[in-house]
């Protein structure tokens, strides 16, 4: 008997992945397809869905990195597969879109999910992979001149990123679709780093080109209050960035004294970057909520080794402290250490 | 929106319709200096179509003024003022003006031409030293990553090459020495020499010296500086027991590393002196098995040399983040190192990193799992 209903499947398919069966994997999903389900449910409620729960097994501290590696490599095998069961049609004619990664984010499965789906809509899709440098971004558009970007990102500690690359589009008037989890649930942090659209997901950014192929896609009555990146934000934002490491051993002394610079464990160095990754990403916004959101789930995930929730509050007093100098940063320091859980006991 | 429209014009059109030119024959003829144009007043109907810009009710005060250029773009200026009486005719200072203007426009417009044509160059040259695809290939699994040193012309020195073949496939990995396109050029010969050597002598051994006399014999000929490179090269070969053999020979490269599927971290002893710097040179080989799950990883010196805030990367650093990845699938190995070096550079521009992994499959029955 072959499963159809897309939960059964995404059930079956991630248990192949969580025992690293690639062609396991690889068989569910084809089955799906043969069995009628189409490819755009495979790819999106089967494969992404599933993808989306291993990233809260991650979270959760069942999975490891590199198990989240492998399972996501099985992914883009299976999406690879799908590909070659399935083939996308030839373009219709609509235009091209160039589909992006921001500069440092490195989960480039959502990305490539998305030029599936676009392409099967019937786009011509230009995948730039993971990661793509602002200055490499430049380079395509000049060359290839896309009629749409769209960049992704899970990550809203790559805001800074996500505003070089919207300049780097606006120079040849190419209009800028976000998506991803990193603008914010309702999308309120592209408008802020400037891009003239944002889709919560695959099938809304399909509907809405499909819709308006030539943006701007957010309708204007709503004015950004301060826009992103005015300069007092971008002089704050680049301290931070230029203190970064300084910052992150700072951080690491007070959250876990005691413990030698050279011996700070990878996972704590890891959870402090990104502290003052989202620290920077909220200043840059201008927006509180930013920082509490990370600062609330570091406290909840159970990484061993990681930072640990009552680690949080000293590592914000030695950032506050560091960065007297930068006062929208310390306005937001204080503001998350006083919605910090009073220490219990 | 001119911009916009420009651009366009070197894509294939999109929202299809008649190419824009067929719609406006006299404005053509214009722009391929057929015709002056000027007063003309089916001209001027057709460029207030184009533009919006309506002529007022008296006349037509349009005014058309080719941008002289290197004949690589066609422009013109379009010119309309209510104001302008006798249908355009210029006051002198306003025609001196317009000219210079005119000028001006061509010479920006031939130099964003030109930077057209060399940023395509690039990108020609790009795509013929992309890292390559990998093969399939029974009983072997290959992995890669490759990051070239941040510059917006993405080719670099460091490079990789695998073709699958039936019983034994070849790879080789290296560095030549030196940045930028002077780098990716040498890089070219040296994958191009080894695809063509490969072929006639296929002992890494022996292969490796006749390579570095191709490389000393191209050098001789043109008067060029005399460039090195430093490589691992060799084959791999698949057992039916599910092992691997892979024969290797080193010119001046870090040793590679071989993780066990148990998460054990060995250099392979294997150096030898520079290629293409000496006739004489002496190279390194040697043999190593891996067994089910096990892998052997070539990287290039930017991986070591990576340097953040601090320090370098280091062999150390490299060997200790290995055993978290034992038993994956090589390319996953490859994309993890690549995300911890480029977290360790912390935003500082690096040189070429380039990894190339090759594992004997892991045995079925026990699917590879990690541990933290």
């Amino acid at each position: 008997m072959t499963i159809t209903d897309p939960d059964r499947l995404r059930a079956a398919y991630l248990d192949r992945l969580a025992a690293s069966d690639e062609s396991g994997a690889v068989a569910v999903a084809l089955g799906a397809l043969d069995a009628g389900v189409d490819a755009e449910t495979v790819l999106l409620d089967v494969v992404a869905g599933a993808q989306r729960e291993i990233g809260d097994r991650w979270a959760a501290g069942e999975w490891t990195v590199v198990q989240e590696h492998v399972a996501t490599h099985i992914s883009e095998r299976v999406v690879a597969a799908i590909a070659q069961r399935a083939p996308v049609p030839a373009p219709s004619g609509l235009g091209t879109v160039a589909v992006a990664c921001l500069d440092g984010e490195w989960h480039g499965l959502p990305a490539r999910l998305l030029a599936e789906v676009l392409a099967r809509h019937g786009w011509a899709v230009e995948f730039l992979g993971a990661s793509v440098p602002a200055a490499q971004l430049a380079t395509h558009v000049h060359r290839v001149g896309p009629d749409v970007v769209a960049i992704s990102s899970s990550l809203p500690s790559r805001l800074p990123a996500a505003r070089r690359m919207v300049e780097a589009c606006r120079a040849t008037g190419t209009p800028v679709l976000a998506g991803g989890p990193a603008f914010g649930e309702d999308g309120r942090w592209a408008r802020a780093v400037g891009a003239d659209g944002w889709a919560p997901d695959a099938r809304a950014a399909a509907a809405m080109l499909a819709a308006d192929p030539d943006g701007p896609w957010f309708r204007d009555e709503v004015t950004v209050a301060t826009p992103a990146g005015d300069r007092s934000a971008r002089e704050e934002q680049a301290v931070l960035h230029t203190r970064r490491a300084e910052l992150v051993r700072l951080a690491a002394a007070a959250a876990r004294p005691g413990v030698e610079i050279t011996a700070v464990p990878e996972e704590l160095a890891d959870d402090l970057g990104h502290l003052v990754d989202f620290l920077a990403a909220a200043v840059f916004v201008d927006d509180p909520t930013l920082f509490d959101g990370f600062v609330s789930w570091v406290g909840s995930v159970s990484i061993p080794s990681g930072l640990h929730a009552e680690e949080v509050g000293p590592a914000l007093d030695a950032l506050a402290v560091a960065l007297a100098d930068s006062p929208r940063t310390v306005g937001l320091l204080r503001g998350a250490r006083g919605g910090l859980p009073e220490p219990v006991g | 929106m001119g911009g916009r429209r420009a651009r366009r014009r070197a894509s294939p059109p999109r929202h299809a319709g008649t190419p824009e030119l067929e719609r406006v024959p006299h404005l053509a003829a214009v722009l391929a200096g057929d015709a002056d144009g000027t007063g003309d007043p089916r001209l001027a109907a057709e460029l207030t179509a184009l533009t919006g810009l309506a002529p007022d009710a008296g006349g037509v005060p349009l005014r058309v003024c080719p941008v002289p250029t290197t004949g690589v773009v066609e422009a013109l200026v379009v010119l309309a003022d209510p104001r302008l009486p006798d249908h355009g005719d210029l006051a002198a200072a306003e025609e001196d003006l317009l000219g210079a203007y005119v000028a001006r426009a061509g010479t920006a417009l031939a130099a964003a031409a030109l930077h057209e044509e060399q940023a395509h160059l690039g990108a020609v040259l790009q795509e013929s030293l992309a890292a390559p695809r990998l093969p399939e290939t029974p009983g072997v699994l290959w992995g890669a990553a490759y990051r070239p040193a941040r510059e917006t012309l993405r080719v670099g020195g460091d490079f990789y090459e695998v073709v699958g073949g039936a019983g034994r496939s070849a790879f080789l990995l290296g560095d030549v020495c030196g940045k930028g396109i002077e780098a990716a050029v040498l890089s070219g010969r040296v994958r191009q020499s080894w695809h063509a050597l490969r072929l006639l002598e296929d002992r890494p051994g022996r292969l490796l010296p006749l390579l570095n006399t191709a490389l000393l014999d191209a050098v001789a000929t043109r008067d060029e500086d005399p460039r090195f490179a430093t490589m691992v090269l060799g084959d791999a070969h698949p057992a039916a027991n599910g092992t691997v053999t892979l024969r290797l020979a080193s010119g001046g490269h870090p040793p590679p590393l071989v993780l066990r599927a148990g998460g054990e971290v060995e250099a392979v002893p294997v150096a030898g002196m520079l290629v293409g710097g000496i006739r004489d040179a002496r190279f390194g080989e040697a043999e190593v098995t891996l067994a089910p799950g096990d892998t052997c990883l070539l990287y290039s010196d930017g991986v070591v040399e990576a340097r953040g805030s601090g320090d370098f990367f280091g062999e150390e650093r490299l060997a200790a983040t290995l055993p978290r990845c034992a038993g994956a699938p090589p390319a996953v190995l490859c994309e993890h190192l690549e995300q911890v070096v480029v977290g360790w550079l912390d935003g500082h521009d690096h040189d070429d990193v380039a990894l190339l992994a090759i594992q004997a499959p892991p045995l079925p029955s026990r699917p590879a799992r990690s541990e933290a």
